[in-house]
């Protein structure tokens, strides 16, 4: 179940990423896995993070996290 | 001799790793060292190596008058206040790209057009801001903070040709990254592979605050008086490559 501030974050996030396939985001996305990804992609992320959430990811827990319902779960 | 001897030079963002530097730098040649920051507590410890030391704070203007009213009038002011915010363009908002505009650039300029309206600087002055080579070539996710850098070297141009009547000089220092302050803040956001990559292209490899320091104190003194507009880049030679 997506809640309405993560399909927001997913929306943001996917509008943010360039290289990003439209629809190409979802819960169990091994994001760090994907073409797209590398460190701006990791700090396009740490942002719209904290814009949607209201607060920051910390990065120690953001290393940790693999899948964007890792990511989901700091919210 | 650094002719620096008994000059009334304020710093701007002395609690900072480069503003702090340029202060002790000062001190060391005799200077009559003023400290502007915002946070008294950080200016308190500054005490051995500042003069005088005052509360500034860019985002508080209206308290700006009674600092530079309480003032005699400057020889010099180093401007090394700034904010770096790393963000990816697609993220920035038109707030947050303000923010630092109006930190870096707007503000800042801002607290010397009180100066100068106050007549608080001497005739033979000598005014230096601190910019940044990211403001002469682009690195991802600093689009604000280039973007405000480049913006300084126009102002400085602009300001040497306004006050050169008055034989003010008005100089900027573009400096590389160094591993303090700001430098610092960068390193947290890379990978330390990434950031012994960044240093590495360096052809002198890495610098420090006192190499920002050294080159300030220069354009403060009296051995570039004919010397203004200009954009001192302090880089270890990053930019040539
Ligand atoms: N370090 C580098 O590698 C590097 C490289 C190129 C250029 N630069 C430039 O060098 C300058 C100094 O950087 P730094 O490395 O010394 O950074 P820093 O240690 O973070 O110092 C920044 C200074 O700006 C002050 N400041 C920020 N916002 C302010 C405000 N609203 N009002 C008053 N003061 C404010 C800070 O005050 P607080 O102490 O109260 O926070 C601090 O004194 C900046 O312009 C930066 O862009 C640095």
């Amino acid at each position: 179940m997506t809640t309405p501030h993560q399909a927001t974050f997913f929306l943001e996030l996917e509008a943010s990423l360039a290289d990003c396939p439209a629809g190409g985001l979802h819960m169990e996305l091994r994001f760090r896995e994907q073409p797209w990804w590398d460190s701006l992609a990791a700090l396009t992320l740490l942002a719209v993070f904290d814009t949607t959430f209201g607060k920051p990811l910390p990065v120690e827990e953001f290393m940790k996290c693999e899948t964007l319902a890792d990511i989901c779960r700091l919210a | 001799m650094s002719g620096l001897t008994d000059k009334r030079v304020a710093v701007l963002g002395a609690t900072g790793a480069i503003g702090s530097a340029i202060l002790g730098e000062l001190h060391a040649a005799h200077a009559h060292t003023l400290a502007f920051a915002r946070s008294p507590e950080k200016l308190a410890s500054l005490s051995k190596i500042a003069a005088e030391s005052y509360v500034v704070d860019l985002h508080k203007p209206e308290a700006w008058e009674a600092v530079v009213g309480a003032n005699a009038p400057l020889d010099g002011l180093v401007i090394a206040t700034g904010t770096l915010e790393i963000l990816p363009f697609s993220v920035l908002t038109p707030e947050k790209f303000a923010e630092t505009l109006g930190t870096n650039v707007i503000a800042p300029a801002d607290f010397l057009r009180c100066l100068l309206r106050a007549k608080k600087l001497n005739t033979g002055a000598s005014i230096v801001f601190i910019g940044s080579i990211s403001g002469i070539r682009g690195a991802a996710g600093h689009a604000a903070y280039s973007a405000s850098k480049s913006a300084l070297i126009g102002l400085v141009r602009t300001l040497a040709l306004e006050l050169a009547p008055r034989n003010i000089r008005v100089n900027l220092i573009s400096p590389g990254l160094v591993d303090e302050g700001m430098g610092a803040a960068f390193r947290a956001h890379v990978t330390p592979e990434q950031f012994a990559a960044y240093v590495g292209a360096y052809p002198l490899g890495a610098g420090s605050t006192a190499d920002v320091a050294g080159a300030v104190s220069f354009l403060l003194s009296p051995a570039a008086r004919w010397i203004s507009g200009h954009d001192l880049v302090v880089d270890g030679g990053a930019t040539l490559r």
